[in-house]
């Protein structure tokens, strides 16, 4: 029944099967707690994962915008993945600037400096900055106590993969496997970063327990919309993306204000037992 | 649109809007009130929306001032320490789920912009329905996002699969941030499904109806059944909210067909109106029945409060009767509406929508049953029991005012329901009016 050239067989062995498995082991191992050998081959994992996925990817004609793409689309992904497993609030907190500096970059190609300076002020100073001072001023540096053995991690990074592996699907079965002219490379790539991102922030959401990372992890999905949007305003030579890119932008800093003060988790535990006195 | 703003600045509208304050207003007291119009705001500005990104914003205020409206209203506060999802309250949890939603809607809308290059629903209807035109290989993408946007917008209607977090966010909120959660914020969320779905769906995607039917099914379905055997008054009205929610799903996936039945639009309008104001009374009456620092908690506090408080009594069958769907009441026309869209299609659809249809004609008439057991019981423990304790009645005016708007538009309407089925026909018209109109030119063409 099955033969090594069974449609099965052919299936299993295809590179966006493999990534999605591979990138669910390595997302779950690298999640907390975890030892450091577990965490390596985590990295190892997701890597060869993300290394798959990439080789799915059109490439652009000149070398130089190429590298202009992948860059910043690497420095993303890679600070995205750090910003849902890792533990301390200076590692989470500066690898999610990483992360939006990289969207930021990839936004610039088109000529769509405005949400690109938005996402550069907005998430990677405004978001961090106001986070790390509250979370200064509340005494609370490291809290991976809310993040207990248990099986969410592994249902969690098998849901972002799949959905990762769904979106890419459908924008390949759009553009076609080989982006035939510059402009819808350009949008295969930054759409497909776009997805990477939603992927990601939704294992970091549904995955971990500290309140700080999830509101992170959200925030790393709508960069992943807002990502997503100005590709493919950039494709229909549209603005309307610009505009609503930046709403995105505001909506996400009223979702952490209005976050900061409904999880009540900048007070001190001593402090959080008679709030409702 | 000023201008169009201005124009719809009519005695009618003004009126409405000012019972709406009043009736959400009068649940809630204090801080929690202010979130609870900002709510409305959101909700305001999600129906008048015809772009993506008023959509976007209002669906995020409504929801982020529901989220502030349930913090205000916290009741079970003492936690334990540890920052744990699991043991926060009401508003962490809707507002942790709500980031989920949110995310995924915006995904989804950009899917959505990115297949059409427009952010204008008119637009992407209009350019979804030429399958011609130059980026028609991008319209795949519809199907993605439609699925992203039914599950984003689904966690904030509280649809089955994805109603999870709403029990325990009710259980841990007064009845002022459970009037935000269980109407505010599922109307404007209803109401954004509804113009995304008419804008995108019958043309390119003719199956994305069944999603909806089948959501539809299951939420009704599944809430009824938990609401049967509950004692605890909060939870049954919840699990009673959620099932209203699967007769507007129902009449959405009605729309959502390529061939809708020109009213459906409507009857999922009246339905929610009706839905609204019956709900909002039932706890406007249930605040205003309340000490000062214990609402009525359980169905056993409302035995014999026919003899006790005969008007309070009066208004809160009057709810329930309408919540039911019996008919003196104004929910039976809603439940009217939307059975009458279902049967429709059940009986001239095509052969694919037929068996469909049949099937949640069966299913949506074991639901108003059961419906109808649970809340005939509340009536009955009020008339038929003996009272245990007179309630205390220190509600106050607001929610006496709630409960008077409420009662009054339960009753006008249950016997003159032309005014209201007037008012969602022309809301109808103006929201998803030119697909029924598209969608129905090109079938008389040839037949002419």
């Amino acid at each position: 029944m099955f033969t090594i050239d069974s449609p099965w067989v052919l299936f299993l062995a295809t590179a966006p099967f493999l990534a999605v498995t591979l990138g669910s082991a390595g997302a779950w191992l690298l999640m907390p707690p975890g030892r450091m050998g577990k965490r390596l081959a985590g990295v190892a994992l997701a890597a060869t994962a993300m290394g798959l996925w990439a080789s799915q990817l059109p490439r652009l004609d000149n070398w130089l915008d190429d590298a202009l793409v992948c860059l910043p689309a690497i420095l993303a992904v890679v600070a995205a993945m750090a910003t849902i497993t890792a533990r301390t609030p200076a590692y989470y907190l500066s690898a999610f600037v990483g992360t939006a500096l990289g969207t930021a970059a990839l936004m610039l190609p088109g000529g769509a400096w405005l949400p690109a300076a938005t996402v550069a002020v907005v998430h990677a100073g405004l978001i961090p900055a106001g986070l790390w001072l509250m979370l200064r001023r509340a005494g609370r540096n490291s809290s991976t106590s809310c993040d207990r053995p248990s099986r969410e991690p592994l249902l969690a990074a098998v849901a972002g993969m799949v959905t990762i592996g769904v979106l890419w699907g459908a924008l390949a079965g759009a553009l076609g496997e080989r982006g035939s002219d510059h402009q819808s490379t350009l949008l295969h790539n930054g759409a497909a970063v776009g997805a990477l991102l939603l992927g990601i922030g939704l294992i970091g959401l549904l995955g971990r327990r500290e309140t700080v990372v999830m509101l992170l992890a959200s925030q790393v999905m709508l960069l992943g919309a807002s990502l997503s949007l100005i590709a493919f305003g950039r494709f229909h030579n549209d603005a309307a993306a610009n505009t609503f890119a930046l709403w995105i932008a505001v909506a996400a800093v009223c979702q952490i204000v209005v976050g900061v003060a409904v999880t009540a988790m900048l007070l001190r535990p001593a402090q959080r037992k008679d709030a409702g006195a | 649109m000023t201008a169009d703003l201005i124009s719809r600045l009519t005695l009618g509208n003004v009126l409405l809007g000012t019972a709406v304050l009043i009736c959400v207003g009068g649940v809630s007291a204090g801080a929690q009130r202010v979130w609870s119009w900002l709510a409305v705001a959101g909700l305001m500005l999600v129906a008048a929306a015809d772009d993506l990104v008023p959509l976007f914003l209002g669906l995020e205020l409504a929801s982020l001032s529901t989220c502030m409206a349930l913090h205000f209203g916290r009741r079970d506060i003492d936690e334990p320490e540890a920052a744990i999802v699991k043991e926060s309250g009401a508003a962490a949890r809707c507002f942790l789920v709500g980031l989920l939603a949110s995310a995924l809607f915006a995904y989804g809308l950009a899917l959505l912009y990115g297949s059409t290059g427009s952010t204008g629903l008119a637009t992407i209807r209009a350019t979804l329905a030429d399958a011609d035109a130059p980026g028609a290989n991008l319209f795949s993408l519809v199907k993605t996002a439609v699925v992203l946007i039914v599950v984003g917008l689904g966690i904030r209607i509280a649809a089955v699969p994805l109603h999870f977090y709403m029990p325990n966010v009710h259980c841990r909120t007064n009845h002022g941030g459970a009037v935000v959660a269980a109407v505010v914020l599922k109307a404007a969320a209803l109401l954004a499904l509804m113009r995304i779905l008419t804008a995108a769906a019958p043309q390119s995607q003719p199956d994305a109806w069944r999603i909806v039917l089948v959501l539809a099914l299951l939420t009704m379905t599944v809430a009824n059944v938990a609401a049967l055997r509950q004692d605890n008054l909060r939870r049954l009205l919840v699990y009673a909210s959620i099932a209203q929610g699967g007769y507007m799903l129902l009449a959405l996936s009605t729309i959502t067909t390529a061939d809708p039945t020109p009213d459906a639009a409507a009857a999922t309008l009246v339905y929610l109106g009706t839905y609204a104001t019956a709900m909002i009374g039932t706890l406007a009456t249930l605040v205003y029945l309340g000490r000062r620092d214990r609402e009525i908690e359980i169905v056993e506090e409302l035995a014999g409060l026919g003899r006790s408080r005969p008007w309070a009594a009066a208004a809160l069958a009057l709810f329930a009767v309408s919540l039911a769907g019996i008919p003196p009441a104004a929910g039976f026309w809603g439940k009217l509406a939307v059975i009458r869209s279902v049967v429709d299609l059940a009986q001239r659809g095509g052969a694919d929508l037929r068996p469909w249809f049949v099937v949640a004609t069966v299913v949506t008439a074991i639901n108003v049953l059961l419906a109808a057991v649970y809340h005939l019981r509340i009536v009955a423990v009020i008339y038929l029991r003996m009272p245990l304790g007179i309630p205390k009645a220190e509600g106050g005016r607001a929610p006496a005012a709630a409960v008077i708007v409420c009662a009054a538009a339960t009753a006008v309407i249950g016997l003159f329901r032309a005014p209201l089925v007037d008012a969602c026909d022309r809301a109808a018209e103006s929201m998803v009016g030119t697909t029924v109109q598209e969608s129905q030119n090109p079938e008389q063409e040839p037949g002419e």
